[in-house]
């Protein structure tokens, strides 16, 4: 059976770009899913279930970033994931809560 | 198969136990001189002592388990402050640590640790330390302030990991039990006083160069120091044998034997010349041809005036009065310079103490509000210029010191004075607060003597002025040479330019101590020129007859004054002042002095 392989383009909407806690929520979500999810940054290819990994990419507000998953629940994933992102991890309303 | 032919000619150091370990020679700024031989405890730049780099074959197992233990273990503490965290503050704090502890989990970081156990043989402190300093260097070169917050929490993850790793094992400098040659990143200042001179024979660091404190008060240690190596911690381990060579500045690793023997003879030989040196600890300073010459020490702790006592000094000719400063975390009140002086004072009982007023840059003294950085601070806001723009903590250091003025002799001294005005204004300040202590009915010495450092070339150009104006002079070579032939000395390279020998600071010199000749003003020397054997003529043969130095090198200097006339000295000094360069009068010197004492004047600090 062939495994399911997506990708969608997503954008760094927050300000702080892909920062430490912005990573470790993407880094937990996707660890959620049964699906390998990486993420793509012009050479860099870095496991998007590693918080590590993601902040070691640097990517800062308005960049482009390609995710690419596979496995079973690989499309779920990315959908979460994608989410994510358009939320801008849900920056706002954290200060709001403040 | 080697041949026993081709075994002979093979280097001494296949011999060693591990493959890749050749000897090296490093260069750095020799900050204080000696030598010593010995076995290297190396701190990395989190002042974590790092032991052995590498484990052998047999304990790699062993030290995969210790990592996964401590990793284990770390991020248990992590979990634990993350949910305490989480309880006193909200979920918003405690997403810190729950970054930091998914730091610690991801997949790659240990796979990066175990190679470096596995793969290299690293130790789990190295492979720690290595990994982690990777890290954080990626985190630093990215753009935007939030990812360089990252190294500081990657700094955090790997300490707390050190931590669990060394356990008990985790030796502070302070808990020394047998002699080590420290090998550091850096060493502030206060790190370098706390140096336990028992057991720490020597030290070395990555950073620092001549002209920081760091520097100074190696010197105070009289331990063989070498600052400004610049990287080399990835290329020692703890326990490994090193040499230091403070007289050249040089830090030898994986020595081979033949090296190892020189340098030992070499040890022995400077404390054989200390103790003949002993002897002349209460003659005095007196060319053979009756002229007495005073010697004083320059010091930086009160400790050291039992140096100097040791020593025979005439007295103190530079109390350094920084160390207050440094390493503190708010500003010395009055009492604490009072205690510090009067200490020094008391010990010194009729023998002149100098005390030097404030004279570091506002980027030393973090309580300042002067935070902007300077982008010339040789050139800026510092020393006498800081004091008359600081006024309360200019008079606390005045009051403290006209107090102690009242327990024994002593003279206050204005640093880095380039104009008369500059002058007049510290004077105007210092009658005030004498004012102000008569009226308290205070004690103090009404005459105290007051003199300056000159050491910018203005206070030369224009000494004829200052004559009038002061009790005394004293050249601070030290910074005269820097701003007069425009060298920073930290500067590895333009350092060669730095020379104490140059004929324009030669006519520097000249000019000063004529000038004070003609209105019967003493004139010191205070610099580390005056502590070189090799100018000790020279200096004298101009007329000057007060020289400060540090105290290790009193007997040396002494040993020349009293091995000298001052008419010999006067015919040095005027054949060196003919010559044309700095090259030809160093080695005109360096020739006399050998005809005199043979066994000085062989070494010298860095540009001397």
């Amino acid at each position: 059976m062939a495994q399911s392989q997506t990708s969608r383009v997503v954008t760094v909407s927050n300000r702080e770009g892909l920062h430490a806690r912005a990573a470790t929520e993407l880094a937990k979500l996707v660890r959620g899913f049964e699906a390998d999810v990486v993420i793509l940054k012009n050479q860099d290819r870095v496991d998007c279930g590693d918080v590590l990994q993601i902040l070691a990419l640097g990517a800062a507000m308005n960049e482009q970033l390609l995710l690419e998953a596979s496995g079973r629940e690989a499309e779920e994933a990315l959908e979460a994931a994608a989410q994510l992102f358009a939320r801008g991890f849900d920056e706002d309303a954290q200060v709001e809560n403040n | 198969m080697a041949t026993s032919e081709s075994r002979a000619m093979l280097p001494r150091l296949v011999r060693a136990t591990h493959t890749d370990v050749q000897m090296e020679k490093l260069q750095g700024i020799a900050v204080s001189p000696g030598v010593a031989v010995g076995e290297a405890l190396v701190m990395d730049t989190e002042g974590f002592r790092i032991p052995r780099r590498f484990v052998s074959r047999d304990a790699v197992e062993g030290a995969l388990e210790r990592l996964n233990v401590s990793i284990d273990a770390t991020s248990d503490e992590i979990a634990l402050n993350r949910d305490a965290v989480c309880r006193e503050m909200g979920g918003q704090c405690a997403g810190v640590f729950e970054a930091q502890l998914q730091i610690l989990q991801s997949p790659k970081l240990r796979a990066d640790l175990e190679e470096g156990i596995c793969q290299r043989h690293y130790s789990p402190e190295y492979s720690v330390s290595r990994t982690f300093r990777h890290y954080a260097e990626l985190f630093e070169n990215l753009q935007g302030a939030n990812f360089a917050s990252k190294a500081n929490d990657i700094h955090d993850i790997e300490k707390r990991l050190l931590r669990n790793l060394l356990g008990r094992r985790r030796e502070a400098l302070s808990e020394l039990t047998s002699p080590v040659l420290v090998l550091a990143h850096n060493l502030t200042p206060s790190e370098t006083a706390n140096l336990d001179r028992e057991f720490v024979h020597g030290f070395v660091t990555e950073t620092g160069g001549p002209g920081s404190h760091t520097a100074v008060v190696a010197g105070a240690l009289e331990i063989p120091a070498v600052l400004g190596i610049g990287p080399f911690l990835n290329k020692v381990s703890g326990g490994d044998q090193v040499i230091i060579d403070g007289d050249e500045g040089l830090v030898i690793i994986h020595p081979d034997e033949e090296t190892v023997a020189r340098y030992h003879h070499e040890a022995e030989e400077i404390r054989t010349l200390a103790t003949r040196l002993e002897t002349l600890r209460d003659l005095p300073a007196e060319t053979s041809d009756g002229v007495r010459v005073q010697l004083y020490g320059n010091i930086e702790f009160p400790y050291e005036v039992e140096h100097c006592r040791d020593r025979g000094a005439d007295g103190i000719g530079l109390y350094r009065t920084e160390f207050l400063y440094l390493g503190a975390d708010s500003e010395p009140d009055e009492e604490a310079h009072f205690q510090a002086y009067s200490r020094v004072v008391e010990a010194m009982g009729e023998k002149p103490v100098t005390i030097r007023t404030f004279d570091l840059g506002a980027d030393k003294v973090p309580h300042l509000l002067e935070s902007e950085m300077e982008r010339n601070p040789f050139l800026g806001l510092r020393s006498i210029r800081l004091s008359l723009r600081n006024l309360p903590m200019f008079r606390n250091q005045l009051r403290a010191a006209l107090r102690a003025s009242a327990f024994g002799n002593v003279r206050i001294m204005f640093p880095l004075v380039s104009t008369l005005l500059e002058l007049r204004q510290a004077k105007m300040i210092l009658a005030d607060v004498m004012e102000d202590l008569e009226e308290r009915k205070i004690e103090f010495d009404r005459k105290v003597a007051v003199g300056m450092m000159v050491e910018v070339p203005s206070a030369v150009v224009m000494i004829d002025q200052f004559v009038d104006e002061v009790d005394f002079l004293s050249i601070g070579t030290n910074d005269l040479i820097q701003y007069t032939l425009a060298v920073d000395r930290s500067n590895k390279d333009v350092v060669g330019l730095y020379n104490a020998a140059d004929p324009a600071i030669l006519r520097l010199i000249d000019m000063t101590v004529r000038a004070g000749v003609r209105k019967s003003l003493p004139v010191n020397l205070c610099g580390q020129m005056s502590g070189s054997p090799v100018y000790t003529m020279l200096l004298l043969g101009m007329g000057l007859r007060h020289m400060s130095v540090r105290p290790s090198v009193i007997p040396e200097i002494k040993k020349v004054c009293r091995s000298v006339t001052i008419k010999h000295c006067e015919e040095v000094a005027r054949r060196a002042m003919k010559l044309e360069n700095a090259r030809d009068i160093k080695s005109y010197l360096k020739g006399e002095i050998k005809k005199i004492a043979p066994e000085l004047g062989a070494t010298a600090p860095d540009g001397y």
